[in-house]
């Protein structure tokens, strides 16, 4: 009797079994499809695949640096009824706060991180301007500005130059130097590839005094060992085209070396020589007044500045009648 | 022969029990294996980027501003980056993208390249565009055939200032006039004149210059025939450009083909 109950009470705890087993299974919850299933950035040999990392939902994506991109324009894929929250605009390069919203069929969401790993070649190395035992001078003004170093980029606006003061604070030098806007340009050295950006211009507002150089190349950045010396060199005056009657004012500028103790503006008359007075000036422009008793003609007048030459224009003040 | 009848029924039982269990078994694995229950491949769906303009339709763009400088005519100004696909301009920082497919850079901005990721002329290198640019002696009418791939040049600046005229870089879309006596009487106002040519010129000499169109493969391989019809804002015709007109504001017209056309058609 007791043979014949033991495979009834087998049976009975199978059956209980795959019963309750079902139960379970019809239990499980189906899995989201919220999903960024692929994520390329096309480039100009393919794509790049972004790697999307489910567990902390994250999408990381490895830019070489010789694609030179700003911006990467990525095409996403997601699980079938998804959408994504927004529209996929192109991304900086540098922008670390992108997120990806994506909302599924099941309405169901998830946020994925965007990791852009920008891959430079590092470290970056700009070449001193200075020595040990020499400071370079750089004028206040100047425009003619030229730094070389390991860019690795024949794109200038993706490098920016900074002079930083003795207390740290840094002021970009302008890429709009006397050639127009600062271009790259390379050459080999050896085995290796010397960049030449330039040429950059000093900013007029800024004090003389020692700066070391400063360099970015989007997500890289160095300084030079060595500081320059911002200096007074010998103002520049632009081209100008001047026509001023007798006893009136005219202005000069400079977009260069900026005027600094400023002492004479004069012409020559039958080889006198005959002062144009100087009613005010600042780094970038001064004011000179024509004499009332100034005969009418053209001029090529003469700038004086403290411990300097004399500046000679090659352009003409025309002088009329008052 | 009860105890050997007892014996077949306990084996009967048994091996009874033993295929119940193992159906039971069986079950417990597939039972739960509901086909509409288990998580499906998931298919890939590309997202929608399709163009704004529809293909085989005429466009027209009127006076799209670029930087001009008549203080500083030698200095190239920022390039100005278009969009046929969605006739718009598309921002310089966006160059390395298939978001833009002409080009507006060198003197004036008035010289048009390609977006091809492959040249370094091109404001897209290192991008994904496939781009190319060319252009022919014909009327935009006149233009039907998609030409071969392999006649598109691929990079920056590539059509500008046409030979017939001053500073000419080979076919370009129009002539400079620097002394005013080319095309125009030689007076002030008429010095200076760049004539679009996508109408057919009477130089003063009495010759009539054919007229240009322009082919552009665009960033995404699809075409584009452009017409280059101004460069002054709000005038159309050559009688209405003088050296003090606004510039440079370019009106053109163009129409889009599919990747893979050979033809280009506009349809009703």
């Amino acid at each position: 009797m007791k043979q014949r109950k033991l495979p009834n009470l087998v049976l009975f705890f199978v059956a209980f079994l795959s019963l309750y087993a079902c139960k379970k299974t019809e239990d499980l919850t189906p899995l989201p499809n919220s999903k960024i299933v692929a994520y390329k950035v096309p480039v100009a040999d393919g794509a790049i695949s972004g790697a999307i990392d489910e567990s902390d939902k994250t999408i990381t994506v490895y830019i070489p640096f010789y694609y030179q991109l700003d911006v990467i324009d990525p095409e996403v894929t997601l699980a079938e009824g998804a959408h994504l929250r927004g529209e996929i605009v192109p991304v900086e390069v540098l922008d670390s706060t992108v997120t990806y919203t994506v909302q599924g069929a099941d309405n169901s969401t998830s946020t994925y991180k965007l990791v852009i790993v920008l891959q430079q070649i590092a470290p970056l190395v700009i070449q001193e301007a200075s020595t040990e035992t020499t400071i370079a001078n750089w004028g206040v003004g100047a425009n003619t500005i030229q730094l070389q170093g390991n860019f690795n980029t024949n794109d200038a606006a993706k490098i920016t130059a900074y002079l930083v003061s003795e207390d740290g604070l840094e002021t970009p030098l302008s890429p709009r130097g006397a050639a127009g806007m600062a271009r790259v340009s390379v050459s080999m050295m050896g085995d290796h590839k010397l960049y030449t950006f330039g040429q950059l211009g000093v900013p007029q507002t800024l004090d003389t005094g020692l700066y070391k150089i400063k360099v970015k190349v989007q997500a890289l950045s160095a300084e030079s060992q060595y500081p320059i010396r911002l200096v007074y060199q010998r103002p520049n005056i632009d081209h100008h085209t001047i026509n001023v009657k007798s006893g009136e004012s005219f202005t000069i500028k400079t977009s260069s070396n900026v005027f600094h103790d400023f002492q004479e503006f004069s012409i020559t008359i039958n080889g006198e020589k005959v002062l144009l007075p100087i009613e005010s000036y600042t780094r970038t422009e001064a004011i000179i007044r024509v004499p009332n008793n100034l005969p009418p003609g053209q001029y090529y007048p003469t700038a004086l500045f403290g411990g300097f030459s004399p500046f000679r224009t090659n352009w003409p003040v025309t002088v009329t009648n008052e | 022969m009860n105890v050997k009848s007892n014996q077949l029924k306990r084996t009967i039982f048994s091996k009874a029990c033993i295929l119940l269990c193992s159906w039971m078994m069986l079950n417990l694995v597939t039972a739960c294996s509901d086909k509409n229950d288990d998580p499906q491949p998931e298919e890939e769906v590309p997202e929608e980027t399709g163009s704004t303009v529809p293909y085989y339709t005429l466009q027209r763009v009127e006076n799209l501003a670029v930087e001009t400088d008549d203080e500083n005519p030698t200095e190239a100004k920022t390039a100005v980056l278009f969009s046929l696909e969605n006739k718009e301009e598309v921002q310089l920082s966006y160059a390395r993208t298939q978001r833009w497919d002409v080009s507006f850079s060198a003197l004036y901005n008035s010289f048009l390249g390609a977006n091809n990721g492959q040249n370094s002329t091109s404001n897209g290198y290192g991008g994904a565009g496939q781009g190319g640019i060319l252009v022919l002696e014909q009327a935009f009418d006149e233009v039907t055939a998609v030409p071969a791939d392999n006649l598109f040049k691929t990079g920056g600046g590539i059509v500008g200032t046409d030979t017939a005229g001053d500073f000419g870089e080979g076919i370009g879309w129009y002539l400079y006039d620097f002394g005013g006596t080319t095309v125009g009487d030689g007076s002030y106002d008429k010095q200076h004149v760049a004539y679009a040519l996508g109408s057919p010129l009477t130089l003063k000499n009495g010759t009539i210059l054919k007229p240009r169109t322009i082919v552009i493969r665009t960033a995404k391989g699809n075409y584009a025939k452009i017409k280059m019809i101004s460069c002054y804002e709000d005038a159309f015709t050559p009688d209405k450009w003088f050296r003090n007109v606004p510039h440079m504001f370019f009106t053109f017209e163009y129409v889009l083909v599919p990747k893979g056309s050979t033809t280009f058609e506009i349809k009703p």
